[in-house]
């Protein structure tokens, strides 16, 4: 990425100014039943301004990557946020402030691989997946990767560099059955670049070898009955509950946009067994999927405890956030290109495991499910949540039964969490969490296992 | 250098380096968006972006690359490698490019009027603030200006200039500790002539809300009729069309549809168009991503399959003539019932305003969350519901349609009316 000398160019003389560098480099290749129908890179680099005048922002940015670019954005975004706060009357207050500086660049330590080498990889993939499994319909072999570097400094002494990339493997295999198509895929991958993840394709022969059975499984599987019922929910599951239906409802600005969230503030809204935390970075001495030391205001990024003990006990905030309630910066800020401006985000949200096992916890249900793979995920500002779910099990008189077909579930996720009665030890991350707040951005969801009351749709 | 010329020299340079077929397409786009958070204007951004992509065919391999920095050096690299990513890639004879054609276009003011933004959204605020003072509020109002480009090997050569308003609005009403669930509309007009409020019923959306922080369930499971809203009734077209007769459905082979071209496969109620010519509309797709014209034609014909959306790559694979393409402007021409009359006819239903729901499975089946949705017994709308889902398959759905409003909502791209859909299963908490 081309890098400017930033501090020369910082806007002077106003309230508060961040100017960014950045480029997001995306590399795609896929094949489809064997024929490699991508093999794409793409980049887009760009530089911003946004500064904040009388209770007002302007932002301004180009693709155009030069010092006389920067100031002419600089400019431009000064006299947007003054033609705002000429229409509109203004407001006083200081953002608040808490600036680290910092570089932290994931780049691979590993030889780097090149296109070659990896359309050969896929292709080895693709070719077990052809000479093994002979009744597949379609197979897709699929690998993408998102690079996001940035360059950010702010007028109150913000000064960070990052590079974090993503690399992921989907598998998608269609069979027929009775002349109806049934699918199955599975995700590999996760925070790095390709040479941190994909050593050799026989890694992950067994991994397909899991894709191909548990499609098979799904010739046998049964309508789940739609209903309320006592449920384990994965932690892909508990991850993408804790992000999209609790998490989202304490972004701060949802909360002053009217989340239900902004009336439990230090009230009980889970069982005592739940803690839940938007982890800056580091979980368990770890990083996480996507770590975040310095958010794009500038701003020091801690780990936000949003419940302790089934106790509200927080919100994730960006400067606006935090000065117009305020309370402390936590430094959720992120932006996903270079022309975005920076939106409260979380980061890697997750509850904190307990103490069960999954074989208790599922041997503790009489008449049941066992959720495990989610597909999409969506909640309202009341925490309404609807999830859909592509693999799970009937569980009857705490053994595994048949699978089930894909289904959905939903429910009110304060109240869900009232219900959690055991959470289980193990804690994994699902490593392909794309959230889509205005902007798209990668996050981190996971957590371990908990067993909760769950209201399922179905067919009878 | 213009667009053309510079598109022509980085043609050369791929034949030069060995490509048999090319195709490169460039889009720029400047947007002034306004941005209403908290209820109140708060942040001006002015946005430029621009890209170039390049499409390599060589011995039938194919690869692509996208930059958006046109130095001579970043042009080079991205040439040399696409050049080195094609001979990577395996054939496949389906790889092609479109034949030669020409077109030039322009829609659309290209230039904001700025006092009028303003003063739209001013407008919009005080409104929202006098009438609906329990409703919370976020928005914006955007005018997009793009230039977008398209040359290929075959002496093909499009561009089009475009300028236009995009409006969304999303909005929670809230009394004391009750609120509704969030609601979102938004739309793209050609000029800010009317008040923002009064286009595609979106007043009538923010009023219902205020009526939505008291829900009850539906009385218990049942099997009876629902009104699909025109936002949802998009979502689940857009996904059949994906799912069962565009590029995935049937290069993945999962389609339920795949050789039923003349054949009835949706409800005979039903009428889906491509037009990109409609007059009411103000995002027009003149040309497709694969390089063809567009032109008027039936999707779906009285529920007969008339033409496959499909790409030329997909029509090549698949052994199918490329037609239509990648339908964008999609339009379901209005019915003669009113919607108020579609809910005297039914005795026991659902207002379907929105739904949250999964990824349909591969034969679509799915279940979803009702939001913002009415009960209906006995020809009236009871009351707003919670924790109610549906669960039916989308191609059955689609079958079951038995009445088509007179009134629509017009997207700026697509113009859907409200779906009256039978027997569709209902179940609550």
């Amino acid at each position: 990425m081309i890098t400017l000398t930033l501090s020369k160019l910082l806007p002077a003389g106003t309230e508060y100014s961040e100017i960014k560098v950045q480029e997001n480099r995306n590399f795609n290749i896929s094949l489809l039943n064997g024929t490699v129908t991508a093999n794409s890179t793409s980049s887009s680099a760009g530089l911003m301004c946004r500064t904040y005048s009388q209770g007002r922002w302007g932002l301004a940015s180009s693709p155009i990557l030069t010092e006389s670019s920067l100031q002419d954005v600089a400019r431009k975004a000064a006299s947007n946020a003054k033609l705002l706060a000429e229409k509109v009357a203004g407001r006083q207050g200081v953002l608040p402030t808490q600036p680290a500086t910092g570089k932290h660049l994931f780049f691979t330590a590993r030889n780097k691989v090149g296109n070659q080498q990896r359309v050969e990889f896929l292709k080895d993939l693709d070719a077990y997946i052809a000479g093994k499994y002979t009744d597949l319909a379609s197979r897709m072999v699929n690998f993408a990767q998102l690079d996001m570097e940035k360059q950010i400094l702010t007028t109150d002494g913000g000064d960070m560099q990052s590079m974090t990339p993503r690399s992921m493997i989907v598998v998608l295999m269609t069979i027929l059955h009775n002349g109806e198509p049934l699918q199955h895929y599975d995700i590999f991958g996760g925070m790095g670049e390709w040479e941190d993840h994909f050593v050799k394709p026989e890694d992950l022969y067994p991994k397909i070898d899991v894709i191909y059975e548990q499609l098979k499984e799904k010739r046998d599987a049964v309508f789940a009955k739609s209903g309320t019922f006592d449920c384990v929910l994965d932690s892909r599951l508990a991850g993408i509950l804790s992000h999209e239906a609790i998490g989202h409802t304490t972004e701060a600005d949802l909360v002053l946009g009217g989340s239900i969230a902004g009336e439990y503030m230090n009230q009980q809204v889970a069982s005592e067994l739940v803690t839940l935390i938007d982890i800056a970075h580091t979980w368990d001495g770890r990083i996480c999927p996507v770590p975040v030391f310095i958010d794009d205001e500038g701003t020091e990024a801690r780990d936000t405890i949003v419940i302790e003990n089934g106790i509200l006990k927080s919100y994730m905030h960006n400067k606006e956030s935090a000065l117009r309630m305020g309370l402390p910066l936590t430094g959720n800020a992120r932006a996903y290109a270079y022309f975005d401006e920076p939106l409260i985000r979380m980061r890697n949200t997750m509850i904190v495991p307990g103490q069960d096992k999954v074989e208790a916890m599922i041997s503790s249900i009489e008449d049941g499910y066992y959720l495990i793979q989610p597909s999409n995920g969506q909640a309202d500002s009341t925490s309404e949540f609807m999830f859909g779910v592509t693999r799970g099990y009937e569980i009857k008189n705490g053994v595994l039964g048949k699978p089930i077909k894909e289904t959905t579930i939903s429910g009110v996720a304060f109240d869900l969490l009232k219900t959690i009665t055991m959470i289980s030890s193990e804690m994994d991350w699902s490593c392909a969490g794309m959230c889509g707040k205005k902007q798209m951005i990668p996050v981190g969801m996971g957590g371990p296992s908990i067993k909760c009351q769950v209201n399922i749709g179905g067919k009878s | 250098m213009n667009t053309r010329e510079l598109l022509g020299s980085i043609l050369q340079k791929l034949q030069a380096g060995g490509a048999d077929k090319a195709a490169l397409s460039y889009n720029s786009e400047t947007d002034e968006e306004f941005n209403i958070i908290f209820k109140e204007l708060n942040l001006l951004r002015t946005v430029e972006t621009n890209s170039i992509g390049m499409q390599v065919i060589k011995d039938q391999k194919q690869a692509s690359t996208r930059l958006n920095q046109f130095d001579p050096a970043s042009i080079d690299k991205a040439v040399r490698d696409v050049l080195q990513a094609v001979e990577n890639s395996n054939p496949d004879p389906a790889f092609d490019i479109s034949p030669f054609d020409e077109g030039s276009w322009t829609d659309g003011d290209l230039q904001p009027d700025v006092d009028q933004v303003i003063f739209r959204l001013q407008e919009f605020i005080a409104l929202m603030n006098e009438r609906y003072p329990e409703v919370h509020f976020d928005g914006g109002l955007t005018h997009e200006k793009s230039y977008s480009a398209y040359l290929n090997s075959n002496g093909t050569w499009f561009d089009k200039q475009q300028g236009a308003y995009s409006f969304n609005t999303v909005f929670t009403a809230k009394k004391g500790r009750k609120m509704s669930s969030m609601n979102y509309t938004g739309y793209a007009v050609a000029d800010l002539n009317r008040e923002l409020l009064q286009i595609n019923f979106t007043e009538d959306l923010i009023r219902q809300s205020t009526g939505q922080t008291e829900t009850q369930p539906v009385p218990g499971n049942f099997t009876g009729e629902v009104l699909v809203a025109p936002f949802l009734a998009m979502e689940l077209i857009g996904t059949f069309i994906q799912s069962q007769i565009g590029d995935s459905g049937l290069l993945m082979k999962s389609s339920r549809f795949p050789d039923h071209l003349g054949q009835r496969i949706l409800g005979e109620k039903l009428n889906i168009l491509h037009d990109p010519l409609h007059p009411d509309l103000c995002y027009r797709q003149r040309y497709s991503g694969d390089g063809f014209k567009t032109y008027p034609a039936p999707l779906i014909e009285n529920g007969v399959l008339r033409h496959y959306p499909i790409s030329l790559y997909a029509a090549n694979k698949c052994g199918k003539p490329r037609t239509i393409g990648s339908a964008l402007n999609l339009i379901i021409p209005p019915g003669t019932d009113s919607l108020a009359s579609m809910v005297k006819s039914i005795q026991q239903g659902i207002l379907c305003m929105r739904a949250s729901f999964g990824q349909p499975n591969a034969n679509g089946d799915f279940s979803g969350v009702l939001k913002n949705s009415y009960y209906i017994q006995d020809g009236a709308i009871a009351h707003p519901i919670s924790e109610t889902m549906l669960n039916g398959n989308i191609v059955e759905m689609l079958n079951n349609i038995v009445a088509i409003s007179s009134e629509s909502f017009n997207l700026g791209d697509s113009i859907f009316p409200y779906l009256q859909i039978k027997e569709v299963f209902i179940s609550r908490k």
